[in-house]
């Protein structure tokens, strides 16, 4: 029972995760249907899917509400001046706004969920691997919008989404990269004999995680793009800067806590039965192989997918 | 055991929420439709989408050339190709049904687009006949991928024009399953039914 419910938790992890580009700027598709209309009311919600979808109601409007709130203190604060108060209020929305943006699909939750299932670590990995994913994700941003006013004249939207593109095929056949060289890792641990390698935790040093998070957070986050442009169009590019970092520490705190989560629930499990046991090896490996899979999965599917939209 | 199990429950709730709940959108779109009609039934939907404050400048950086915010007819006509044909991939994210069956939106008509009070507005218009012998359609509007976030259509977002005598009777709601999507998000459907009294 537990195999097949981790295996669903699985399924539902890979087939969940999404991936998408401004629709009214990015580059045309060669399909000319991305949308499929279908006979009404053909299925029903499963019942334990009402929960999340409850969540889902609340932050949907709230995400909104920001963003709108965020917008009218920004103009504010370009047309009445700096108000301390004011400025710090400002900030906690981005912190909010950020927290509750990255809560919805990313594929940065998804790395670092799948990573920490097939090579564990602390929960401070978790925050690192949170913050640092999170940072680099609005860093690549800022980078980019940068370059880009530099550089073009005009059509700096496009150009964006266009950047957009192609980090995220970079980005995603590098994640699928590193989840090749975890599933070998994996099934070489799987084929050593010896009882003496603990594979509840690898203990990894803080360069992997690191190396990992980058990979992942490299794609320019449009939402980061988006506040930037509007605070550079009304001439308060610091203000601009500020409020992408506030955004960045609270996305951060969202992607941290699926991984913190993540790293609970395996060693959890993991501890529930002594370190030599057979049943401890053989979660271990399964934890690490699955995880593997997953990170591999995503960067192929998302590969592709990055491709061929 | 039970240990065990409530880990493995929290470990599905944990990839499952990570996945399903749906909060992701960088564009915000307070829409407005209008059911035209003639004295023959329904002719179309007219659109207007009025855009959030940061996708307004975002997008007239690159069309509102002179940036006098004002969109003139070569601006509009550029950014009608720059920032609004590109969606027919997502056919204009307006899903209708002709008498309980799919009717695919394939062309637009006479988009137009200015600045209202700081916001970007497009309006367009979507030729779909419903004759009165049918006089049944709905309509709804929603971003699969969830990048553009609509507000749900209400009462007052709704219009009724043009000529003909009909009642029409209308009910928006929420309803899952009217539209295939990867996310579990249940758009909102207007249904329109039309008859001579």
């Amino acid at each position: 029972m537990n195999s097949k419910s981790l295996l669903m938790a699985c399924l539902l992890f890979v087939a969940g995760t999404a991936w998408a580009s401004n629709p009214f700027v990015a580059p045309a598709s060669e399909s000319d249907d991305r949308v499929q209309v279908v006979a009404e009311n053909v299925e029903q919600r499963p019942s334990s899917i009402g929960f999340l979808r409850q969540i889902s109601d609340r932050l949907l409007p709230l995400q909104r509400e920001l963003h709108a709130k965020i917008s009218r203190a920004i103009r504010e604060y370009k047309e009445s001046g700096t108000d301390p108060y004011k400025v710090l209020t400002l900030l906690l929305g981005a912190f909010l706004y950020g927290m509750v943006h990255a809560v919805g699909p990313g594929h940065g939750k998804s790395v670092a969920c799948a990573y920490f299932l097939s090579r564990g670590g602390r929960l401070r990995h978790g925050v690192f691997m949170g913050m640092t994913t999170a940072l680099v994700h609005t860093a690549s941003a800022v980078a980019t919008v940068m370059l880009l006013r530099l550089v073009m004249e005009g059509a700096v939207g496009v150009g964006f989404e266009g950047a957009v593109d192609r980090m995220t095929q970079l980005s995603f056949m590098a994640i699928a990269a590193i989840g090749l060289v975890m599933v070998g890792l994996s099934v070489r641990n799987m084929l050593r004999k010896s009882n003496r390698h603990d594979v509840g935790n690898m203990e990894l040093s803080d360069k992997h995680y690191f190396k990992v998070a980058v990979v992942s957070g490299i794609i320019p986050c449009p939402g980061a793009a988006i506040i930037l442009f509007f605070t550079l169009a009304l001439k308060v590019p610091i203000l601009g800067m500020v409020l992408v970092a506030a955004m960045s520490l609270g996305m951060g705190l969202t992607v941290s806590a699926a991984g913190v989560l993540t790293l609970c629930c395996r060693t959890s499990l993991l501890s529930a039965s002594s370190p030599r046991s057979k049943f401890r090896r053989f979660m271990g490996h399964a934890f690490s192989l699955t995880g593997a899979l997953l990170v591999t999965l995503v960067g192929l599917f998302f590969s592709w997918a990055s491709f061929y939209s | 055991m039970k240990r065990l199990f409530f880990v493995v429950i929290l470990a599905i709730l944990l990839l499952g929420l990570v996945q399903t709940v749906n909060a992701h959108p960088h564009v915000f779109v307070d829409p407005e439709i209008t059911l035209v009609f003639s004295e023959h039934g329904l002719v179309g939907v007219r659109h207007q989408w009025s855009f959030d404050e940061m996708f307004t400048v975002f997008i007239l950086q690159d069309y509102d050339l002179d940036a006098d915010m004002r969109l003139d007819k070569g601006e509009v006509e550029a950014l009608k190709a720059g920032a609004f044909d590109n969606i027919k991939q997502w056919h204009w994210f307006t899903y209708m049904t002709v008498d309980g069956k799919p009717f695919d939106v394939k062309a637009v008509s006479e988009f137009t687009a200015w600045i209202e009070g700081g916001a970007l507005v497009y309006e367009f218009f979507v030729s779909c006949r419903v004759p009165l012998a049918v006089g049944l359609m709905s309509v709804s509007l929603f971003d699969p991928d969830y990048y553009v976030d609509f507000l749900p259509l209400v009462d007052e977002s709704v219009q009724l024009s043009g000529d003909g005598t009909f009642v029409v009777s209308m009910s928006i709601a929420e309803e899952q399953g009217a539209i295939s999507s990867k996310w579990m998000i249940a758009p909102t459907v207007v249904r329109v039914e039309f008859f001579v009294k």
